[in-house]
């Protein structure tokens, strides 16, 4: 009886799909006021944006996935701790979207200097942009230091008296523009010693742009001065630009 | 089974079956835009029985005389690509053309001829509509803008009335270069930079007539912007369409239709849509796009909210005015067509 209903399931599923005539196309992930934001000592805001009749909202605090059961979010939310806010899109006669994804991050401990190595000529600018506590959007024109092709060395100086266990670093992927992730990234201690080696997953066709965060663990520790280093990396098999250099787009970084 | 057990059964599947889309038009068949321009997809317009052509980026696409769809791609294997309305694949010529761009349709009767724009090669070429070569353009170094060949990289040309040729520089220096009907340079205009005048990413161009003065429409699409200048090349107004990266201007009738290449900045990829705008230059209507939206005066950004397209890079209405798509680095697929609803 169990197999029959189950049988019935199927054929109704597949009777409708016929009747539809054509796949249901899906939404577009909503608009976010920032995809990434340092918060401050007021609450933060996050605005979604969506101007679709029909359309709904909905959202998650926890990192899940929003599904139909998930509040209703309006135009805008206040943040008051640090989180990964998701928001999709839901329509009866789209599938609903993919989620939108804004972090918001607790400030860190403060970095007392940092000096990267010169960007490109055509991407370059101060080294204070790095740790400015603004991302950049999707612009990458704008808010970021771009490479190619060179090591990068970020020369960090911290508080010595303090304690520090992770390193943060964040960047943008656009596969088009044959923006990547870093393959590697080294922190070395004041002696030039590794303390350790993070590796990152190369970019791949599914996930054309947005941001890459590097949440580095470190032993906790006074470490006083740390650099990071980054070496060049190729563009995957895949790309167009396959065995030539990726660019590197570097946005924020800081501790924890 | 008896009747009454199929019937429960068959009613709790219903229930449970998560998505049941509402039908606008026909099951599954949604209709896109806003207002008096609202389109259907016709997604099987190109006919299955038959070959189809490979391409790599379909770029820009003409209205012929004989009522045939035109389209230019940079695939050497087959740069110009004719099409049925009703879908047949009808011909190709075309191996020169590596970054194949830009394709415009001057002329009539037996006079008619395109001008391609090549990238790659960094020139302008026309030639008839069957491929035959007539007359080419080089880089412009008499007019003292350009010290290299490599940086005139022209996107797309406009063709007057009186036969003299607009070429935009979108990719290169973004200059509008304007010669005579003889072909020399008479004048040169925009560049890049910061002024109203200026232009980044001047990637198409059109002659405006619906005021009944002549005027050019440029793209500045890193500005998300229309440009207006007189025939000589004075600045006039811009048409600002907020997070559009909008591609050339095609006017068609009364109104003026874009594909959007990206959505708020070219960084982001597989968002676009098509917009189309009245005779007052406003956005009436968003093909996977926001519905358009006015606060304070001003239009709100736009964006895509249908996952229809990836990269729109030209439209082309014809004369029953259906409306095509073509797209850049779109997994090589060919132009889309859509039918008006409710017209």
């Amino acid at each position: 009886m169990a197999h029959k209903t189950s049988l019935l399931f199927i054929l109704t599923g597949i009777f409708l799909m016929h009747l539809h005539g054509q796949e249901v196309l899906q939404l577009a992930a909503p608009k976010l006021s920032t995809s990434m934001a340092m918060m401050t000592t007021e609450p933060t805001v996050l605005r979604a944006d969506f101007r679709m009749e029909g359309a709904v909202l909905r959202y998650t605090t926890d990192g899940s996935i929003p599904e139909q059961q998930s509040p209703v979010m309006q135009n805008e939310l206040k943040v008051r701790f640090p989180a990964t806010i998701r928001v999709r899109a839901f329509h009866p006669d789209f599938q609903a979207s993919e989620a939108a994804e804004a972090t918001f991050f607790l400030p860190g401990k403060d970095i007392k200097s940092l000096v990267a190595s010169p960007a490109h000529g055509q991407y370059s600018g101060p080294s204070h942009v790095l740790n400015d506590h603004q991302f950049g959007d999707s612009d990458f024109r704008h808010q970021y230091l771009g490479y190619k092709e060179d090591t990068i060395t970020l020369e960090i100086q911290l508080d010595a008296w303090v304690r520090i266990q992770k390193i943060h670093l964040t960047g943008l992927v656009n596969t088009a523009a044959w923006i990547s992730t870093p393959k590697q990234i080294l922190v070395l201690d004041k002696l030039g010693g590794i303390v350790t080696s993070y590796e990152m997953k190369m970019v791949t066709p599914d996930v054309p742009s947005g941001k890459w965060h590097a949440n580095i663990d470190l032993k906790p520790g006074k470490y006083g001065t740390l650099t990071l280093k980054i070496p060049p990396c190729l563009l995957p098999a895949w790309h167009e630009g396959n065995g030539t250099s990726a660019w590197i787009f570097l946005d924020e970084c800081w501790t924890e | 089974m008896d009747r009454r057990t199929f019937l429960q059964q068959g009613s709790l599947a219903l229930a449970t079956i998560p998505f049941m889309p509402s039908f606008t038009t026909e099951p599954g068949n949604p209709v896109f835009g806003h207002h008096s321009k609202r389109y259907t997809w016709q997604k099987n317009w190109l006919t299955a029985s038959q070959t189809l052509p490979n391409v790599k980026d379909c770029h820009e696409m003409v209205f012929t005389e004989q009522k045939e769809i035109a389209m230019i791609t940079n695939d050497t294997r087959n740069n110009l690509l004719f099409f049925h309305k009703d879908g047949r694949f009808l011909r190709s010529w075309g191996r020169e053309f590596p970054g194949g761009h830009g394709l415009t349709l001057g002329g009539t009767g037996k006079d008619a001829f395109f001008l391609i724009t090549d990238t790659e090669r960094h020139q302008v070429f026309q030639t008839t509509p069957d491929g035959r070569h007539i007359r080419q353009w080089d880089c412009p170094l008499e007019s003292g803008k350009y010290s290299d060949c490599t940086q005139f990289i022209p996107t797309e040309t406009a063709v007057a009335d009186n036969g003299e040729i607009y070429v935009a520089d979108g990719y290169g220096l973004q200059y509008i270069l304007h010669y005579g009907a003889d072909g020399h340079l008479k004048n040169i205009f925009g560049g890049r930079g910061d002024g109203d005048a200026s232009l980044d990413n001047a990637h198409g161009i059109c002659v405006d007539k619906r005021l009944g003065t002549p005027t050019l429409l440029v793209t500045d699409r890193n500005r998300c912007c229309f440009k207006r200048f007189s025939m000589e090349g004075v600045y006039l107004e811009t048409i600002s369409l907020p997070g559009a990266n909008v591609c050339r201007p095609v006017i068609a009738g009364k109104y003026l239709y874009a594909a959007v290449l990206t959505s708020g900045n070219t960084g982001n990829a597989n968002s676009g849509f098509v917009i189309i705008l009245n005779e007052k230059n406003e956005p009436v209507s968003l093909l996977a796009g926001a519905t358009p939206q006015q606060k304070d005066g001003q239009w709100l950004p736009m964006y895509q909210t249908i996952n229809l397209f990836r990269h729109p890079h030209d439209v082309l209405i014809d004369d029953e005015e259906n409306l095509y798509v073509c797209q850049w680095n779109s997994q090589q697929v060919l132009p889309y067509k859509f039918i008006p609803y409710g017209a």
